[in-house]
């Protein structure tokens, strides 16, 4: 059995000063059609944490148990409330890769990615950012595929299989497998990847005008 | 309603079309994905390519002509071939903001965010910025910040336009710029290059019908 991983739902839209000189009133985060408010003290933080650090993505998994750490050690407090809040807000979701609630879950969310292409760093690497700056994340082969192409599917679960259908297509070794369940797995156990410097995020599907 | 004309409307902007996925094969090739197809492009196709995104230092309407002057500034080989092929390739497009350009184009592209919605600020409230969380990249109005932001969610940058003004109508917003889809389009299309030269926006095409 694979660890239970913590996703950030939504996009953000930013914070909202209400005019000239005034302090912030919240920050929004649009989920499908709703917009929610977070407050601009931890409930962002801990929202924004759920992303992912760029210097421990990769290394452990992102579960709320890392979470929790992080937040104690940025001297962020009652990070355990706020996380059980977001969760019953729908701004986090917890999903355990490879169950059937995953799959569930792959359904009814989908991929958005954001940034530039930057190409091959070296043969099994590639990176993502701004054209004419350097990368703000160096990715694995399979992931930079899952980047490239996951976000023109409606939902996580029809990415994983078109993902893989592709790579049954592919002459020689393709960096993503041919199995489309093991695709789902790795995807949702790669998405932190991207999250962590905002190279993309997730949504519900079906949400799109 | 049509938009009221603005200096140089009816000049031909020159855009790129799709997704730059970058270098392969040791930097001999580029790759640009537009919808579900790949395209391989050589350097000078590339280079034109991504010249058609504009340039910080660029004033006024950004054109075929301005890209053909700067690849030959940069000593790019071949820069009218190159934008041909292009052209005949669908990765670039050209409109003006006003009149059936815009229309055409707007009908059957669609513009997606490449950078997160930041928000306003106490100092400028009435700036709405993109980029990343510490880095601000690109400075928009409110209008066209709430169109960018969201147009993904629109099977095309002209519904998208339509979505977004009927939202402004519905909260009762007084700017025609932000209430009328044509007058919002034009908006968009005068002021898309320094969206798309700082990696905030692309235009694209459809995405996969499984």
């Amino acid at each position: 059995m694979s660890e239970l991983l913590l996703f950030p739902l939504g996009q953000y839209l930013g914070a909202v000063h209400p005019g000239q000189g005034l302090p912030v009133r919240h920050h929004q985060v649009r989920i499908g059609s709703d917009v929610h408010p977070l407050d601009d003290g931890s409930e962002l933080d801990v929202w924004a944490l759920a992303h992912g650090h760029p210097a421990v993505v990769g290394l452990r998994p992102a579960t709320r148990g890392l979470l929790e750490a992080l937040a104690a050690e940025v001297g962020l407090r009652s990070a355990e409330r706020v996380v059980d809040q977001l969760l019953d807000r729908g701004l986090l979701v917890q999903v355990e890769p490879g169950s059937a609630a995953a799959e569930t879950f792959a359904r009814g969310h989908r991929w958005y990615s954001l940034l530039t292409g930057l190409g091959e760093s070296s043969p099994s690497r590639a990176g993502i950012g701004l054209l004419g700056a350097p990368p703000v994340r160096d990715l694995p082969a399979a992931v930079f595929e899952y980047w490239t192409w996951a976000h023109l599917f409606p939902d996580l679960h029809s990415a994983a299989a078109g993902l893989a259908e592709m790579a049954a297509g592919t002459p020689g070794e393709p960096a993503v497998a041919t199995d489309a369940d093991e695709v789902l797995q790795d995807l949702l156990g790669s998405l932190h990847e991207l999250l962590c410097v905002n190279g993309g995020f997730l949504d519900v599907a079906g949400a799109a005008r | 309603m049509s938009a009221p004309a603005e200096p140089d409307d009816d000049v031909q902007r020159v855009l790129p079309l799709g997704h730059s996925l970058g270098v392969r094969d040791d930097g001999t090739r580029f790759e640009v994905r537009l919808g579900p197809l790949l395209h391989r492009l050589d350097a000078p196709r590339f280079a034109v390519w991504a010249l058609c995104s504009g340039l910080p230092d660029a004033v006024g309407p950004w054109t075929a002509a301005d890209v053909l002057a700067r690849a030959l500034d940069a000593g790019v080989a071949d820069a009218a071939q190159a934008l041909d092929r292009l052209r005949a390739d669908g990765l670039v497009a050209t409109a003006a903001p006003v009149g059936p350009t815009a229309h055409e184009l707007a009908r059957r592209v669609r513009l997606m965010p490449q950078l997160l919605g930041l928000g306003n600020s106490a100092e400028a409230p009435h700036s709405w910025s993109m980029g990343f969380p510490d880095r601000p990249v690109v400075a928009l109005d409110a209008t066209l910040y709430d169109l960018v932001c969201t147009a993904h969610l629109d099977s095309s940058l002209w519904r998208a336009c339509e979505s977004s003004s009927a939202v402004a109508r519905r909260s009762g917003v007084p700017d025609p710029v932000a209430t009328d889809p044509e007058q919002l389009l034009a908006a968009l299309l005068r002021a898309i290059h320094p969206l798309l030269s700082s990696g905030a926006v692309r235009l694209d095409t459809w995405q996969v019908q499984p």
